[in-house]
């Protein structure tokens, strides 16, 4: 488990030198219609659903209406037919291109006309999914995420595959600010998580959670009388957490990272296939985690926060790094997404012993370190998680003391991050606190101005912007 | 800017180990701009109405309870919320000296609190938004809140109780700070 090989230059086939393209021709394409087949697949996502609902209605309602025998599936047909045209309205409908800016347009909606407009240069991630039903037939869902405020992701569904992977070379090409035909950039597989890894990891990592369980419900029955249902119990005590091992195999079934000019691509999936593709430099923070189970094989799961909207549905938020790796591929991922940060050359400062009193399960690994590229904090008994941020994403600095904190001689440190997956706090010596704050402070402002260009493959003239 | 109301908080409120008081002592002899003392007024006014309507919903519920049988020293529940006037009236006092903000050249700092103590250092290139809203109460006694907002949507540096001239004031120069300093995400 090891990173296999360097990327190599996106440009490395048709120009060769220095990487720097010449002055960006941000082709305007005309607008372009999502595959006619989508409304198809929409509906016939639909249609498991709409049939237990007719089933029921069947069985419960309908014999007590006075309604000829065709009815029922007259007036499924007319239902399905108006969904259908809605759904064919609103494929015709939608429309997107790129402007003469490398902006991407969108143009939809029926009743209500909607115009969206997406500044690429400040495109968080494009995502290029593959639910089973679209994998069928050859189809796939673009999804591409903006940093901002409100609604910034959008979702083209379903372009056929190839002209979703133009798509995504497009955005990246036009976000990154090079010539918008430059094509696909090149990519190098830096691993592949080995399928029995993926499959023992799961199972481990399930296991306290069936013990927690199991005890639980042992509890239960040892108060209960002895009764017939036990089996029955058991086996759904067992059930949840075969399901959330089962689900993790599924959704990083093959999980792939490679390097590419572009940024970071990750694709995993086995029933529904999704890639995710991560800029340079749009990575705020990670966070590696180590439960105990995994301790003896010395591997950690590595997630991320990427900017872009908070929350959403999670499957669909590039948030897992890696779901299992050594320590010298978290390393060197963390490495690639964080530049400058080396994971196990991290400068701990252990807090004061004292720290168990205010937080007992956390205390015994909780420690932080500082560095010029970023800063990182530990905590965790059982499962140890140490998370890491650079300072140029960090938003803002705090630091709070409550009484049993002020009685212990500690203070809270904590520093904010765009909404995801990662936070980032700790508790230090309080004398400590204040000097901690003001070099995170520091290093903050110094590495914002240092920061480079929002697209970061064009020429920059007189140094960094702002 | 109406100076009247911008009086820094006195010296002598270090503690005399600054260290252990963290929020305190950051940065050491800082001139922090304290809020208006009118936020107490308002923070009473609000503890006094919160107190006196539940003493009138409590107040109601005894008069239907004694009415139907109950015996009447329930009636002293209704010393709880004169004990929540009494304790809260002081304790708001404190919170409002120890409120206070801190311009300095490349961010802001904002602390607050007494029993728990807050202090947040925010980079004015990492400002997304400054908020001032006054609500009717506040507007009536002439304050403003300024809010400071930026990608994190845990960052929490709120300043209350400062008089709209100020506020604005702030406002304006965070603005501006943030718009010469702003970095992307």
């Amino acid at each position: 488990m090891a990173v296999s090989a360097e990327p190599t230059g996106h440009d490395g086939a048709s120009a060769p030198g220095p990487l720097v393209p010449a002055p960006a021709v941000l082709r305007a394409t005309s607008p372009a219609r999502l595959s006619p087949t989508s409304p198809l697949v929409d509906i016939a996502q639909a249609l498991p659903g709409v049939l237990v609902v007719v089933l029921l209605l069947r069985s419960e309602l309908l014999p007590r209406l006075p309604l000829p025998a065709l009815g029922v599936p007259a007036l499924l047909g007319i239902g399905m037919t108006v969904v259908a045209l809605a759904r064919l309205l609103r494929w015709w409908r939608l429309r997107y291109w790129f402007d003469e800016e490398g902006d991407l347009r969108l143009d939809s909606g029926v009743v209500v006309r909607e115009h969206r407009r997406l500044a690429l240069s400040r495109v968080q991630s494009v995502d290029v999914g593959q639910p089973l039903l679209a994998r069928v037939i050859g189809l796939a869902d673009v999804r591409i995420e903006v940093a901002g405020a409100g609604d910034t992701r959008i979702r083209l569904a379903y372009l056929p595959m190839s002209a979703a992977r133009d798509l995504r070379a497009g955005v990246l090409a036009r976000a990154a600010g090079l010539p918008a035909d430059v094509g696909e950039a090149p990519e190098t597989v830096l691993h592949r998580v080995p399928t029995g890894v993926l499959i023992t990891s799961a199972v481990l990592a399930a296991v306290p959670l069936l013990a927690g369980l199991l005890i639980a419900v042992g509890g239960l029955i040892a108060l209960a009388v002895l009764g017939n249902g036990i089996t029955l119990i058991l086996l759904f005590t067992i059930l949840g957490p075969a399901i959330a091992a089962g689900r993790r195999v599924l959704q990083w079934y093959d999980f792939t990272v490679a390097q590419s000019p572009d940024g970071l691509r990750l694709r995993s999936g086995l029933i529904t296939r999704s890639s995710h593709t991560v800029p340079p430099g749009r990575v705020h923070a990670c966070a590696v985690s180590e439960p105990l189970l995994w301790r003896a094989r010395g591997w950690r799961r590595v997630t991320m926060t990427v900017a872009g909207q908070p929350g959403g549905d999670e499957q669909n938020t590039p948030d897992t790094l890696i779901p299992v790796a050594d320590p010298e591929l978290a390393a060197a991922l963390i490495g690639r997404v964080l530049p400058g940060i080396d994971l196990a050359g991290l400068p701990w400062q252990q807090a004061p012993p004292r720290v168990r009193w205010r937080s007992p399960l956390a205390a015994r690994t909780m420690a932080c370190a500082v560095t010029d590229e970023g800063v990182a904090v530990r905590a965790g008994t059982f499962t140890v998680t140490t998370t890491i941020a650079a300072h140029a994403r960090c938003q803002s600095v705090r630091i709070t003391q409550g009484p049993w904190e002020r009685s212990l001689g500690l203070a809270s440190l904590a520093v904010d991050l765009t909404p995801g997956p990662v936070s980032l706090h700790t508790r230090v010596a309080a004398h400590l606190a204040g000097p901690l704050a003001e070099t995170l402070a520091a290093h903050g402002r110094r590495a914002r101005a240092a920061e480079g260009p929002a697209r970061w493959r064009q020429p920059v003239a007189g140094g960094p912007l702002r | 800017m109406d100076a009247p109301h911008a009086h820094a908080l006195p010296s002598e409120a270090l503690p005399p180990h600054a260290g252990a008081r963290p929020c305190d002592a950051l940065p050491p002899g800082a001139d922090w701009t304290g809020v208006s003392p009118r936020l107490a007024l308002a923070r009473r006014i609000r503890l006094c109405a919160a107190a006196g309507l539940t003493a009138a919903a409590i107040g109601a519920g005894l008069a239907w309870a004694t009415a139907a049988g109950a015996p009447s020293r329930l009636w002293a529940i209704l010393v709880l919320p004169v004990i929540a006037v009494l304790t809260g009236w002081p304790i708001i006092g404190r919170q409002v000296r120890a409120w206070g903000y801190l311009e300095r050249e490349a961010d802001l700092l904002v602390r607050s609190g007494v029993l728990i103590q807050r202090l947040v250092i925010v980079p004015y290139g990492r400002m997304q938004m400054v908020d001032v809203t006054a609500g009717p109460l506040e507007r009536w006694l002439g304050l403003a809140t300024v809010q400071l907002h930026t990608a994190a949507a845990t960052t929490d540096a709120t300043i209350p109780g400062l008089p709209p001239g100020q506020a604005a004031g702030l406002r304006d120069r965070l603005a501006a700070q943030g718009e010469s300093r702003s970095a992307g995400m």
